[in-house]
């Protein structure tokens, strides 16, 4: 945890200051792009000009260069590779909005085939031109190389934790392991990808790559399974129970609750898809069934794996405290910002 | 090589398995970690013992109830901050709000 608030003063300013500079590479990317102006704004829509590097997303701004900067001392070779990630998460985030049917206002007033064409090139064409501009520092080109494999190799699995995201709402019988393994092909190698790209970059200690790669896999479920509470929880109409989705707090639910507390699940989730009207209701079924602790629980050891991880990379300070940071906030417990139980 | 206080890597898989694979061991978690943990063998040193058990005591504190009331408010808060709110914010609060 940082020591002091002169600590977090100074780590604010420089997540601000680093989450700017990938922006702005972007920005300048894009500007360079040999396409017509009403293209180049389409590419332009998600990144939400000034107002994205303030967004929680940016951890996808900021892991790669901390982990290059906790290996070497220095983020800054690693801005390109910061900027491709941010790009692939931009991407994933319309593709994911678009099945979710949830798109953020700026793309209502563009169709859904304007939308898809963006994300297309976020996710496909524009993180290998920006990986490109790592050649103009010297990187060689087997290492460029590597790093456009990890990419396609990355997509590929986040393409596949997707498509059972889409399969699951329509299957009788989804177990704990089916969410475990689909939030980890979804959203674990996806942040695998920020932490491993960022130590390929800096080293060729395969030790030291898998390690930070397996800090990244273990926070970005810790990360995911906490949005899965937020998508129940978080907002009046749920949108996860809305879309019928197999998420890790439902499984739970339907796997610990017996007799007419389970048939009055089933059922409520099926009503739940058609209106908002039993959400509160799915939500008290859930919580009887000690399914919120129980996904605290396992946010708790994905953190715990990710903690370990991190320190058998022996991170240099400060990127170390840094990425501990970002850690200590992958969790489901109030304590953590200074709340008390109420009970 | 796990930092002092930090659980072998080996015993927090073998956690996550049960957890998400045997119905016994999920149903004692929560209320009676430590004996679960005692039936099903686990031989952990006294400094892990003690991190599981805060972490358990963290967990068993919290009603489900409360915890879905934490996040839904947290939810609220979460959103995309303004020049002014950015600069005068708490670093705390800042970092807190940036990083969900």
């Amino acid at each position: 945890m940082p020591e002091n608030s002169g600590t977090l003063r100074n780590d604010k300013a420089r997540m601000s200051e680093r989450a700017r500079r990938v922006f702005a590479f972007l920005d300048e990317l894009i500007v360079a792009l040999p396409v017509a102006s009403n293209h180049r704004e389409l590419l332009q829509e998600h990144l939400g000009q000034t107002e994205s590097w303030r967004r929680p997303e940016t951890a996808a701004a900021q892991l790669p260069l901390l982990v290059h900067e906790a290996v070497t001392g220095d983020e800054r070779p690693a801005l390109p590779l910061a900027a491709a990630c941010t790009l692939l998460y931009l991407g994933a985030d319309l593709f994911d909005s678009m099945l979710d049917q949830e798109l953020p206002p700026p793309w209502h007033a563009r169709s859904s085939s304007e939308a898809n064409l963006a994300a297309t090139t976020l996710l496909a064409s524009l993180p290998q031109l920006s990986i490109a501009h790592l050649r103009e520092q010297g990187t060689p080109p087997a290492k460029l190389w590597a790093l456009a494999h990890l990419f396609a190799e990355t997509l590929l699995a986040m393409s596949a934790g997707q498509y059972e995201d889409l399969l699951f709402p329509n299957l009788e019988n989804v177990s704990l392991e089916d969410t475990r393994a689909m939030v980890e092909r979804k959203s674990g190698s996806a942040c695998a990808l920020l932490a491993r790209s960022g130590a390929v970059l800096a080293t060729d200690d395969p030790f030291t790559i898998e390690a930070y790669a397996a800090f990244g896999s273990c926070f970005g479920i810790a990360k995911q399974l906490i949005n899965d509470v937020w998508g129940i929880w978080g907002e009046g109409a749920s949108r996860d129970l809305l879309n019928g989705k197999r998420t890790l707090p439902m499984v739970h639910a339907l796997s610990t609750l017996r007799g007419d507390q389970r048939q009055r699940l089933q059922k409520l989730l099926v009503a739940a898809r058609e209106s908002a009207e039993h959400h509160d209701e799915v939500r008290a079924l859930l919580e009887a069934a000690g399914s919120v602790r129980y996904t605290a629980l396992i946010v708790w050891l994905y953190q715990e794996r990710a903690r370990n991880h991190l320190s058998s990379a022996s991170p240099r300070e400060p990127a170390g405290r840094e990425l501990r940071m970002l850690l200590d906030q992958a969790s489901l417990l109030p304590q953590l910002n200074g709340a008390q139980p109420s009970g | 090589m796990a930092e002092t206080g930090e659980i072998r890597l080996e015993a927090l898989k073998g956690l996550t398995v049960l957890a998400i694979h045997d119905d016994q061991f999920r149903r004692g978690a929560i209320d009676d970690l430590e004996g679960t943990l005692r039936r099903y063998g686990y031989d952990l040193t006294n400094q892990e013992m003690e991190r599981l058990r805060r972490a358990q005591e963290e967990i068993a504190g919290w009603s489900d109830e409360d915890l879905a009331r934490d996040l839904s408010e947290k939810g609220q808060r979460v959103r995309v901050l303004g020049d002014e709110e950015e600069r005068v914010l708490d670093p705390g609060e800042y970092i807190s709000l940036a990083w969900h």
